[in-house]
């Protein structure tokens, strides 16, 4: 196991994500760097809660609530000032004043693992059944109608910050998306390095000598519960921007359950490979939706299967399991004359 | 002088049934203490007491004087305190190095982090950087209680709380142990929790005896093992096939 936190891989992943942000444009359509756009956000999104989940062992059933609050915290502030830049960093904060609220709660109240995964995920969808009945034209946050289930539309795009109007072209924003996934996931892996990283792990494998140790499990977690919240909040925003729309559906069961799925997917304790089975899941979804051949529902829970039976590590673990056996078998080959020399020698 | 740790009438109760019954007990700087006493004595109880681990139903810990049996486990850890587990525990998905790592990364930064992990690792037998790669999981039981000692002793602990450090160990790797213990002891206060005798005769000095969650008697070893009532309550078969 590597701790270094930034090897050689992920530095490769950075670089392509940044490969892809400037080079996508110019060979991508206007559909195509829409879509990409939306994909990327989510992929944020899953990020953090591969980092929470993969790194500290906190399954936060509920992270579309994060995800959820940022995307609201923008659509609302982006309509009320007609400016994007405090309607992000508002998404940022939203979310994370909640994560600190309830992580206070869930970690210094010593709430248990399961337990802790029911909470979360009730309050995503407390919110979710909360949004659904605002659809009244009396519920009004800064003036602007929260629209029940309908949803706020017409969220204005990002714009320049300060300039009023001054909206990115789509290629603009895929090109900001891809390089912020690249940095929160250079971030993150940095992190994973770090003292502090190093600690937050040891949580995850023994939280008692953990204790043990002297470090205040409570505290990392709570501090780890944040910085993803927070994450799944700007992703939310970027979702928004990028789709022009939020409902209440952000805060619904297949929202978490879809980060979730991504996760395992991509390997626990990998957080490439989140961002990676993000993208190939939700090119999957859109492919199945599309050709209207299948429940879409239905086609996740056999994929959940199939990862949870046949590669329960994920697909970037998997690869690399692979690829080493791969190596070893080539350097095997190259030796194979003498091998098969001894083989006889020996044989009786 | 105050001592190292004192407990006043600790009394520890879990439902009905008392494990520790008003035990008082008193650990000098220095000292190298075995607590031994029958299955069920109250010794484990004890150990989490006095950690923090369980908040104890009655009574007081003192640690250099100061009462510290209402702290958190990381807040006494922070005092000076360490302990090893009756079963292993380690973080079993990470490396040997990196546990140890883990246990002097509190007090320690940069190279003398590494050189105390070295220096911890090496004194266990874990020389080459191949073993120190290897998982905590990988390991044997043996090893893994070295493990936990090496991240004991990386974190410079005032006192020391062992619980079985020797169970399921060979003759020779119990022998090692006693070194080891020895070792840390020159620098660490040191309670003792074990049932092989030989293992607590090579080490012990003074030794007291848990029986029902009470002090049942506190002595030398070589007394304690000519003691009748003691060898009736917890010896018995086992010492006389011993001698």
């Amino acid at each position: 196991m590597n701790y270094a936190g930034m090897n050689a891989g992920s530095l490769t992943f950075t670089a392509s994500l940044v490969v892809v942000a400037l080079g996508g444009p110019s060979v991508l359509d206007t559909f195509q760097v829409l879509q990409l756009s939306a994909y990327s956000s989510l992929a944020l999104g899953v990020v953090g809660l591969a980092f929470v989940w993969g790194i500290l062992g906190i399954l936060s059933l509920g992270h579309a609530a994060f995800f959820g609050i940022g995307a609201y915290a923008y659509a609302i502030l982006s309509i009320a000032q007609g400016e994007s830049t405090f309607a992000v960093a508002a998404a940022i904060l939203a979310p994370s004043v909640l994560a600190v609220c309830l992580g206070y709660f869930l970690f210094y109240g010593r709430v248990g693992d399961v337990y802790l995964s029911v909470i979360t995920l009730c309050v995503s969808l407390i919110l979710f059944s909360f949004m659904n009945s605002t659809a009244d034209v009396s519920y009004t946050l800064l003036s602007v109608p929260l629209g029940g289930f309908n949803g706020i539309s017409a969220v204005p795009p990002l714009n320049w910050p300060g300039f009023v109007g001054d909206f990115l072209t789509p290629e603009a924003t895929f090109s900001l998306c891809f390089l912020l996934l690249a940095a929160v996931y250079l971030a993150l892996q940095f992190l994973r390095g770090t003292r502090l990283g190093r600690i937050m792990a040891s949580v995850r494998e023994n939280e008692r000598r953990c204790e043990l140790l002297g470090y205040d499990p409570r505290w990392l977690k709570l501090v780890g519960f944040v910085i993803s919240a927070a994450i799944a909040g700007l992703a939310g925003a970027l979702f928004t921007a990028n789709t022009g729309y939020v409902g209440p559906t952000v805060f619904d069961l297949g929202q978490s359950s879809q980060f979730i799925l991504w996760a395992i997917a991509g390997g626990m304790g990998t957080l490439s490979g989140a961002i990676i089975a993000s993208f190939m899941l939700q090119f999957l979804a859109s492919f199945i939706g599309t050709s209207q051949l299948f429940n879409t529902s239905l086609v996740f829970g056999t994929v959940i299967i199939f990862f949870v039976y046949a590669l329960p590590n994920g697909i970037v673990p998997s690869l690399q399991g692979l690829l080493r056996k791969l190596s070893r078998l080539a350097r095997r080959q190259r030796r194979r004359p003498e091998v098969i020399g001894d083989s006889i020698k020996s044989t009786p | 002088m105050t001592a190292m740790i004192e407990t006043v009438g600790l009394t520890c109760r879990f439902g009905g049934v008392v494990a520790v019954d008003n035990v008082s007990l008193k650990i000098e700087e220095g000292e190298l203490r075995c607590l031994i006493g029958p299955n069920g004595a109250g010794k484990t109880s004890l150990f989490k007491c006095l950690s923090g681990q369980v908040q104890p139903s009655g009574g007081r810990v003192l640690m250099k004087g100061r009462e510290i049996s209402r702290f958190h486990p990381h807040e006494i850890a922070r005092m000076g305190m360490a302990i090893k587990m009756q079963v292993p525990s380690v973080f079993n998905g990470l490396s040997v190095h990196e546990n140890v790592w883990l246990a002097a990364a509190r007090l320690h930064r940069g190279k003398a982090l590494e050189a105390i992990v070295d220096e911890t690792l090496s004194a266990v037998g874990f020389r080459s950087a191949e073993a120190r790669e290897k998982r905590a999981d990988e390991l044997s039981h043996a090893h893994r209680q070295w493990i936990e000692l090496a991240m004991l002793a990386a974190c410079k602990p005032a006192i020391a709380l062992l619980d079985e450090p020797a169970a399921g160990m060979t003759q020779d790797e119990m022998l090692r142990t006693v070194e080891l213990i020895k070792t840390i002891n020159r620098s660490t206060t040191i309670l003792v929790v074990e049932h092989d005798l030989e293992f607590i005769s090579l080490l012990a000095r003074k030794v007291t005896v848990l029986h029902q969650g009470k002090i049942f008697v506190e002595d030398t070893m070589s007394n304690i093992s000519n003691n009748a009532a003691v060898r009736e309550i917890y010896l018995g078969k086992q010492w006389r096939m011993a001698q």
